[in-house]
Parts: C-alpha cells; structure tokens; sequence
C-alpha cells in the first residue's frame, strides 16, 4: 500500500512538472468522458517490419529476473515505480529498449493474475477476458522520444510477443479524446466496441458509467 | 471543389518532414509509410485543419484512409467544407 501511494504521488508530481496541473486534471477529473473499448485477434496482426525500429532496439517483456539482471534506465521515476507495482500484482509487461533505456512500455492482465482476480477496467469497460486473452493497459512512451511510430511499434511488438505465448487475443480501450492513442488502435487495426461514458473525482472509482449500443467506428 | 494540395503539402514539408529528413512529396505518397502521419504527426496536422479551415475534425473521421496522402487530406477537407455550407 505505501508503495502503491509513493508511485501514486510521483506519478501526479511528476505530471505537473513535466507536463501542466491540466494533464493531472484532464486524468483524474472527468465527466461523460467517452472510452472506445476494443478487442483485436492475435492471428490477425499486421507484421513487425511494418514499423520498423533501429535494430539497436528491442521489445522484451518486463519480468522481475530481467530488472534484477539488467539496470534499466527509466524516463521517469513513476515509470519505474509502476513496474515494481504491476509486477507484484502478476500483471505481464513489455517495454521497447535501447540497450538498457527504456522508451516505452505496455501492461497487461491474464489469467495469471494473483487469486484469478481482474483488472478493475474490464469491469466498467464491459470486457470479459477468458483464458488465453490478455486485457492491455497503460501504455506509456517517453515523451522526449515520440515520433517514427514508435508508439505502434511498442504495442504491435508487445501483441506479437504476447501471440508467441500462446495467447489469442487481447482487448484494451482508449479514450475517444485521446488522439495520438486513437490513432495507433486504428493504425494497427483494433476492431472497436461499444462506447462507455465514464465519470471520475480524483482518487475516486469511476462514479458513473454509461453504455452505447453501437459502436461509432 | 477547391485544390488544397499546394497548401497542405507546404504545410507538411514545413512543418512536419524535419522528422522525415527533408523528403519531398508527391499527392499521391503515403505520407504513413513515410513515417509523416503517425500518433504524433496526425495530432499536428488535424491542429492546423481545424484552425486553418474552421471546421471541428470528429474522433471518428480520424481514419488511415482520410490522412494516407496529401490527396486523401484535399479530398476530406473538401467534404468537410461542403458539409458545412
């Protein structure tokens, strides 16, 4: 729990300062704000090469064998301390490397989570991931190093790692606001689902939810 | 209909191509093969559409096919200006 509180603060500490107390509020404070959840078949991913990377970089998944072997560096402390945190909870995650520097990283929930549980988004999403499906979340890139489709290149690297484990298919969801995320979806082919409204204060849960029928896209 | 190519490509060679080492570009290239139009770059170009032209871009017009080419972009600015008048 202190943990959890420590990469919590840093987190909004660090989103004030490197971005704006705007960016902190557009997160934390929202009303009707509209998410687009989608699902994408793994057999159906567009190839690697179609996003092509340096060759000195790497999508690897993030496990705790890997942080104790390799001192990698993190754009930003909350980055780090989210890992620790996602770890401890069994969640699964990817990061795109430059040598030890991480540039991006992806998150994911399946079946291995601790006492069967959930990633709390599935729930007010409307997803229900079975066996052998993965709910992706908390995509992050270094701001400083964006451009290049380096965001498609880290979510499709991470899917296609996540299709070599035997997984079939994966859900995720993004804001409909949220251009630069919409557009990677898009760009890789995420097929969408019904639209949620979703309504927040602060630290709170998410107040309300409302479902659209069909999707718009 | 109006022929926005030459205001669109000085837009894109501009202020975009700096990130795609100074290429020149054709209506018809792919401006997201070439790397152009992508998560960030589609965010700057819908900016100055909207601004340059007065019209709101919806989250659902934000597709591949409407921002391919230089081509795709004149074609939907024109239907975006013909759907407000």
């Amino acid at each position: 729990m202190l943990q959890y509180c420590k990469m919590r603060v840093v987190q909004a500490i660090e989103m004030v300062t490197l971005g704006s107390i705007k960016n902190l509020l557009k997160e934390t404070w929202y009303l009707n704000r509209e998410a687009v959840p989608v699902e994408i078949e793994l057999s159906r991913l567009r190839p690697v090469d179609d996003f092509p990377r340096p060759a000195d970089e790497e999508v690897v998944e993030l496990t705790p064998e890997l942080l104790s072997r390799r001192e990698l560096a993190y754009p930003v402390k909350s980055r780090y301390l989210k890992t620790l945190n996602y770890l401890k909870h069994g969640y699964r995650g990817y990061a795109l490397l430059k040598g030890n520097a991480v540039k991006g990283d992806i998150w994911c929930a399946d079946s291995r989570m601790k006492d069967g549980r959930k990633h709390p988004d599935e729930t007010w999403l409307g997803i229900r991931c079975q066996p052998g499906e993965v709910y992706t979340f908390d995509m992050y890139v270094d701001p400083g190093k964006r451009g290049g489709n380096i965001a498609a290149a880290l979510q499709n690297g991470a899917l296609h790692e996540l299709k070599k484990r035997g997984f079939t298919k994966a859900y995720g969801f993004f804001w409909s606001d949220n251009v630069p995320a919409l557009w990677v979806h898009r760009t890789l082919r995420w097929h969408e689902l019904s639209r949620v409204r979703a309504s927040r204060l602060l630290l709170s849960r998410k107040l309300s939810v409302s479902c659209k029928t069909t999707p718009e896209a | 209909m109006t022929d926005f190519t030459e205001t669109i490509r000085n837009f894109i060679e501009t202020e975009m191509v700096s990130q795609s080492q100074g290429i020149t570009l054709s209506p018809s290239d792919s401006l997201i093969e070439k790397g152009i139009i992508d998560s960030l770059g589609v965010q700057i170009l819908i900016a100055y559409l909207e601004k340059q032209f007065g019209f709101h871009i919806m989250d659902t017009e934000i597709v591949p096919e409407n921002f391919e080419t230089i081509c795709s972009v004149v074609d939907f600015i024109n239907l975006k200006l013909n759907a407000k008048s």
